[in-house]
């Protein structure tokens, strides 16, 4: 056997898998896959949609433990390509985010440290000029309020679209135990659920919500996502169910990586315990750019109320808050053609 | 350890014995297709060394059957695509049991091994230094040690080939601040390319 002639091979087959076409271009068309590289973090960044249109969403993920590719195949995105060019970034432990670090250097601050290196890249990629929109989902909506309070941050950013943004953990938890508490003296009465009322007020009665443990709040989350379900009407819950069009096996996301990469963050309890103690609302009258607010009525997990406060306290003149009134806390998939007309009303 | 010198090291294992000391002993070519987490396509190569062959026949009172055993030695080299996510270079060395027993066809082995797993990162990987200036880098990579759990099940052809369907687990660490998983499986054919004269039962 001659070695040299497999070692050729491999060469010639790594080039040719490797190789791609012309890149960093905006066309009506996109689908493209960049890398940013920062602190140990190799993040993927996968642009699609329009980009004729000179305007990029950047899309901040849920989570933490989410992937923008979850993101990438709903109905509601499928509508933006049309309009717009969507980047759907991977925080770093994240989605398909790669690399090596220690757990201690995965923070908030961090992960909006290289939020700045991905927009400071979409801008060298396809010039000054592209206009960027942050668009943040829950945990995404904590990125990127924290973002735009860092000095200087907001000069390179057109707007801000939150969409029950997490952006204040504790006044989370008590809005949402005075949403049970509201809620669950009716439905006893009426007779729904009985037990489970029972078992979440007794559960919340429980919790001292100044010194709440990880465990208590990832059970009130739990138990946030079930309200949600029980509460909505069937028909509209089963909206959430549709996740839209489906790549299957051409999926450029990597369901192992992305499962082991959420594992690895309640496993080993990254930013939970930032998160638990997470408040962000005494700087939101740092954020003067134009901002898009919209929550769900039914949310639990990120109750309406934050919306309502982030809403009174942004400095922006230009801000508008929708909530939508059949919607749980992934808001833009309830009401699709809803959230895209709202998003381009905001954006043109 | 860097990268390149876990793949060099590994590389090596395969390609740099002197190839008339490998032909001397009980040597098959290897080479199959896979997929990795059961999507992105591959191609692997390799070589099976057999170092050690015994008699391995169970002795019971109603019945025997004869089954032989041999130690085996698997150095790989391997590349995957991950459309627009990444490339994977796999190298491994795996060290295994193979059992057959002498009147059937097919074999069943398992291994374990250890090597590395390079991703080249997919279009261009930028890096903003402390000036705020951006700079590119091509095929920007980082590598992994992967170690590895395999099952294989083989059936002879003839005497010198024989195909096999291999399922391999492998983790690849440190991957972030934890580790993930690398399922592969494989179809693939082993090529005799040189036999021991020495019967070392």
């Amino acid at each position: 056997m001659n070695n040299k002639l497999l070692l050729g091979v491999l060469t010639l087959l790594m080039l040719v898998m490797t190789s791609c076409g012309k890149e960093g271009m905006l066309s009506e068309s996109m689908e493209e896959t960049f890398y940013v590289r920062n602190d140990g973090s190799d993040m993927p960044v996968f642009v699609r949609g329009n980009g004729n249109s000179g305007k990029i969403l950047l899309l901040l993920h849920g989570g933490p433990g989410d992937t923008s590719v979850s993101y990438m195949t709903s109905a509601y995105c499928q509508q933006l390509h049309d309009h717009y060019a969507v980047a759907y970034w991977d925080q770093r432990q994240q989605g398909n985010s790669h690399g090596h670090f220690d757990k201690e250097e995965n923070s908030l601050s961090q992960i909006v440290e290289d939020a700045y290196h991905v927009v400071q890249s979409l801008k060298y990629r396809y010039g000054d000029e592209i206009e960027i929109y942050l668009w943040g989902h829950s945990w995404g909506g904590a990125v990127g309020t924290a973002y735009l309070q860092t000095d200087g941050y907001q000069e390179d950013i057109a707007g801000f679209i939150e969409v029950a943004g997490g952006f204040d953990f504790p006044r989370i938890n008590t809005a949402l135990r005075d949403k049970i508490l509201a809620i669950a003296p009716t439905e006893i009465s009426d007779g729904n659920n009985v037990d489970f009322w029972n078992e979440v007020l007794a559960f919340i009665n429980d919790i001292e919500f100044d010194n709440i443990t990880t465990e208590e709040a990832l059970k009130l989350n739990s138990y946030a996502g079930r309200i949600e379900r029980e509460m909505l009407p069937d028909d509209v819950y089963e909206i959430d169910s549709d996740r839209g069009y489906s790549e299957g096996a051409a999926s450029v996301s990597n369901p192992i990586a992305v499962t082991t990469n959420a594992l690895s963050i309640f496993v080993q309890e990254v930013l939970i315990d930032e998160l638990l103690s997470l408040s962000l609302t005494d700087n939101l009258d740092k954020i003067t750019i134009p901002t898009l607010l919209i929550w769900g009525e039914y949310d639990f997990k990120v109750p309406s109320d934050l919306g309502q406060l982030a809403f009174d306290r942004i400095s922006s003149e230009d801000k508008t808050l929708h909530i939508y009134e059949h919607a749980g806390h992934t808001t833009m998939r309830y009401d699709a053609d809803r959230f895209v007309d709202d998003v381009r009303a905001f954006v043109q | 350890m860097s990268s390149r010198l876990i793949i060099l090291l590994s590389l090596m294992l395969l390609l740099c014995l002197p190839e008339k000391e490998l032909l001397a002993q009980d040597l098959a070519l290897r080479g199959a297709l896979f997929t990795e987490a059961g999507t992105h396509p591959g191609i692997m190569l390799g070589v099976t060394r057999t170092l050690k062959s015994w008699d391995a026949t169970k002795v019971n009172q109603s019945k025997q059957t004869p089954k032989s055993a041999s130690l085996v030695l698997i150095p790989q080299v391997g590349m995957y695509s991950h459309r627009q996510n990444h490339t994977g270079l796999l190298t491994q060395l795996d060290i295994g049991i193979r059992r057959q027993k002498q009147e059937k066809k097919h074999y069943h082995l398992g291994s374990i091994g250890v090597g590395s797993l390079t991703q080249f990162n997919s279009g261009t990987t930028y890096l903003l230094g402390d000036d705020g200036a951006v700079e590119e880098q091509k095929h920007a990579s980082r590598t992994y040690l992967h170690t590895t759990l395999a099952y294989e099940l083989g059936q002879a052809r003839n005497e010198s080939i024989n195909w096999y369907l291999r399922f391999q687990i492998g983790a690849k660490l440190p991957y972030n601040t934890y580790f993930s998983l690398v399922p592969i499986i494989q179809i693939g054919v082993n090529y005799q390319l040189s036999k021991s004269t020495e019967d070392e039962q």
